[in-house]
């Protein structure tokens, strides 16, 4: 227990700043983020909710966390929606966003509510009521509850650091009123669920911890999100945002002149808790990204705007004085039953912008599951319409709700690229294609590379699990694999033909660097797949042994070949082809061979379940870290114009030589030197 | 061990069919590299080992890993000209599996030239399938003869139970560095399938005393 505290604390320290994370006091104060049990496990890796990753865990535990009010790391997310396959199926990830939809307070763990849930309110409270008068602005409010980062920061003086870190080992079982042991001071208090007095020290040190695990935005400002004119969100829009932006503050005139709230059902205690609903918010249904995945995934942010919205339409434009009125006569022995009702309502809203946040993003970003399932597709959408159609809910909500089925019905606009098959077929029409003399490296080189691109962007994600492409069944479990190593041995066929169908060594030589000046262009355009197509030609028995031919090859061609196979060579793991996709921006079309072996990697390494039939989710997430690096590069299409001319010519394999062939004519050209 | 003290590199190709278990073979041998590794350090080697073939001679070897490529053919042939030892893999469940070391072992001669390989024939009981509860096909003693008629030693072994894994890679280990000094194997210039160093305490006194 001591090292998992050391670990949690030190990956905290150690933590970017500029990550959204969990307030640490929320991880402490539930153990089941934490420590093992009979159906979770957890690796040492945290992830950016700076909540421990699950490294195995059951089915249920896993649909749990899906559905975990409190936090939602975008790569959980995904690892989740690429795998559950594996383990699950979509109706079963559906019935369980339907039923914590319907039933939110009794789809939530009990554990939740014994520990960390009732904390998150509890120290909302303490934390405002810290500052006993309401600030006059919610501009005020922010700075008033975001004293300077201290406790456990990385500037924090290394007199307190020292301080918090002899006090940690102390918690032991992540329960409340262990959370005292947090505060920095040493002469040990009452905990937080007795916290009468809300002035306290132990209050002002978690207030500190809270922020110093990275500034939020506080109530003020995500209220403010929803309502100021100028906001994105008003806009009536689930435009994407970010979780760290920060929203200018509004001044109390555009709070004061907001309108009562339209929508009839909200509830009529809803005033008493917006200071603990936006505290709560800033964990509650957002995803949480990497800077990374900032960028390639913006979309799944918009669970900030959500909750925003939802926010906003929760608030009713009360008067900030009475809000703190009403909160702190929650905290200090209002009935308990309109405390249990605010969190009630707090509860509905963020679970109805989780099921819609994990709706929008699986309908988005994995359209692929609902292409091929049509009766997934029908039970979203009918779904989603009684969403709509939900009298309790907010408008905004509802909105939401249309967007999405708006995009899952839309009809696929494409990207009016032509495709394979219609290629393929005007070459069936065309009738003999031009040979190679006619065309230019650089013509060959483009319209290779659209082809390349062509076949690799519709490759599936589904076909990436379980090495389908190894198996003996692989043309009907991994097609598309299939059909990508086939365009590549016939590319790589080709070349060696095109070469070795000359008499005349200086033919063969022409046309070999001709295909090395391909392989250079490629390079440029980022398809390291060709490039491979043409170094390992050139390095198949049959062309390697020419040594006539090889002998009046330029100096310069040599070099650019060493160059090319460096940049291609499996040595390290694909290093130098690694180092060049991280640092290429798409279009790109990478070595599928590559993740093909990485993935045959993981999956000879590890079974999908452990021998107690947990899911392997480690196994998951290295899976999908890959299915996404490939779909970045799926997704990009090239700008090269379709040209019939060179395009039919590659495709035409009607000349083509197999691998007995090719050798066969390797000897009659150059036979062996009769020893 | 550190890892710059290394007299000799050899390259390795695991060789058969895509089911026998090549992967799990390495696995098993290279165990503590593996999987903790993957995704995270760009450019490590974790299908690399250390052994010392005799007092002060430490080889590093290191594996090609094609599994998964099997179908890029001209890739994965192009592998085979920068190794200097072959472990032949078959399952000795799996009488097609068997048949093929035929094929596989002609087709690396075939495409090394002027190089040789140095091979050991492997029957792995690929008993780390749960689902697989097939029954041997192939005895020892069929699988004997073959090695024989192709020269080369024969090893059972078990990537589940580790059981005469690290013995496998140890006889071809040995087979390769015996072929050095017996001068059947040569250095070369630009191949890659065996490599020398001076150890790294002799560097140490050329560049500092």
């Amino acid at each position: 227990m001591y090292s998992v505290f050391k670990r949690l604390r030190y990956q905290i320290q150690q933590s970017n700043q500029n990550d959204q994370s969990t307030p640490f006091f929320i991880v402490l104060s539930d153990t089941s983020l934490y420590c093992d049990d009979v159906d979770i496990r957890f690796s040492k890796m945290m992830n950016s909710c700076k909540v421990l990753q699950i490294r195995y865990a059951s089915v249920e535990r896993l649909l749990e966390r899906l559905t975990d009010l409190r936090f939602l790391s975008i790569d959980f997310l995904n690892t989740f929606l690429h795998s559950y396959r594996v383990f699950s199926s979509a109706d079963v990830v559906l019935d369980k966003l339907i039923t914590i939809y319907k039933k939110p307070i009794s789809a939530i763990p009990a554990r939740w509510w014994s520990n960390s849930l009732e904390l998150f309110f509890a120290s909302s409270q303490s934390n405002k009521l810290l500052y006993g008068e309401p600030p006059k602005s919610p501009r005020a409010s922010r700075k008033f509850s975001s004293p300077p980062p201290l406790s456990i920061t990385k500037t924090s003086s290394p007199n307190r650091r020292r301080k918090l870190s002899l006090n940690i080992p102390i918690i032991t079982g992540g329960k409340a009123l262990d959370l005292a042991a947090l505060g920095c001071s040493p002469n040990g208090y009452t905990g937080l669920h007795s916290t009468v007095s809300p002035f306290s020290k132990t209050t002002l040190d978690i207030n500190k911890l809270y922020v110093s695990s990275k500034t939020p935005p506080d109530d003020g400002d995500t209220k403010a999100e929803g309502k100021a004119e100028d906001s994105p969100l008003s806009k009536q829009d689930m435009a994407v945002r970010e979780v760290c932006d920060e929203e200018p503050p509004p001044s109390d005139e555009v709070e004061a002149e907001m309108s009562p709230p339209k929508s009839p059902s909200t509830p009529k205690n809803v005033k008493a808790k917006n200071s603990e609903f936006s505290l709560f918010s800033f964990n509650n249904g957002m995803v949480v990204s990497s800077c990374r995945e900032l960028d390639n995934n913006r979309s799944a942010l918009s669970a900030a705007s959500a909750f925003a919205i939802a926010t906003a339409g929760a608030n009713d434009g009360t008067p900030t004085k009475e809000k703190y009125r009403r909160m702190s006569l929650a905290s200090t022995g209002f009935p308990t039953d309109q405390r249990n009702g605010d969190k009630e309502f707090v509860i509905r809203r963020a679970a109805t912008n989780r099921v819609l946040n994990v709706l929008r993003h699986w309908v988005s970003k994995h359209a692929q599951d609902f292409e091929v399932n049509t009766e997934l597709k029908l039970r979203v959408i009918s779904f989603l319409e009684e969403v709509m159609h939900d009298p309790e809910l907010l408008t905004q909500e509802r909105k939401a709700a249309a967007n999405i089925i708006r995009t899952l019905t839309q009809e696929d606009p494409g990207d009016h690229q032509i495709s394979l098959e219609e290629i393929t077929r005007m070459g069936l029409e065309g009738g003999k294609s031009e040979p190679f003399e006619s065309h230019s490296a650089l013509e060959i080189a483009e319209q290779l590379t659209l082809l390349d691109h062509l076949v690799f962007k519709v490759i599936p994600y589904e076909e990436f699990f379980g090495q389908g492409w190894m198996k003996n069944d692989k043309n009907e479990r991994t097609p598309y694999i299939m059909k990508t190593t086939k365009h590549f041995n016939d590319i790589s066929n080709l070349i060696a033909t095109e070469i070795l169908k000359w008499d005349d060594v200086n033919l063969r030589v022409g046309v070999l660097e001709k295909w090395v000046a391909v392989a250079d262009i490629c390079r440029c355009l980022h398809n390291y797949n060709a490039v491979l197509e043409i170094t390992s030609s050139l390095n198949r028995s049959s062309i390697f042994r020419l040594k006539k031919t090889w002998l009046k090859v330029s100096k310069q061609t040599k070099t650019v070949i060493d160059k090319l196979q460096k940049l291609v060579s499996s040595e390290g793991r694909f290093k130098n082809l690694r180092e060049a996709l991280k640092n290429c921006d798409p279009p790109c079309v990478p070595y599928l061979g590559m993740y093909l072996t990485d993935l045959a990697f993981i999956e000879e390494g590890t079974p999908n379940y452990t021998e107690d039939q947990l899911v392997n989710f480690s196994k998951m997430r290295m899976i999908s870290h890959i299915i996404r690096e490939i779909r970045q590069f799926q997704q990009t299409a090239y700008k090269i114009d379709y040209q019939p001319k060179a395009s039919q010519y590659l495709l035409d394999s009607s000349s083509v030589l197999d691998e007995e062939s090719l050798y066969e004519a390797s000897l009659r050209i150059e036979p062996k030197p009769s020893s | 061990m550190d890892l710059s003290l290394w007299q000799y590199q050899f390259r390795i190709i695991m060789l058969g069919d895509s089911t026998v278990g090549k992967s799990s073979l390495l696995k098993r041998y290279t165990e503590d590299a593996f999987l903790e590794n993957i995704n995270q350090t760009v450019g490590v080697d974790f299908y690399v080992h250390f052994l010392e073939v005799e007092p002060g001679v430490r080889i590093k070897l290191q594996f090609w890993d094609t599994a998964g490529q099997e179908r890029f053919r001209s890739v994965t042939r192009s592998y085979y000209r920068n190794s200097v030892g072959g472990l032949l893999v078959f399952d000795v469940t799996n009488r097609a599996s068997f048949d093929h070391v035929k094929d596989w072992h002609d087709e690396v001669c075939e495409r090394v030239v002027p190089h040789r390989v140095m091979f050991t024939l492997l029957g792995h009981k690929s008993d780390c399938d749960a689902d697989d509860h097939s029954e041997r096909v192939i005895s020892r003693e069929e699988a004997e003869k073959l090695a024989s008629r192709m020269g080369m030693p024969y090893v059972e072994a078990s990537a589940k139970t580790g059981n005469n894994v690290q013995e496998a890679f140890d006889v071809l280990s040995r087979r390769i560095y015996d072929g050095l000094l017996s001068g059947e194997v040569e250095l070369r210039e630009g191949w890659d399938g065996v490599k020398f160093k001076h150890s790294a305490k002799h560097i140490h006194k050329k560049n500092y005393f």
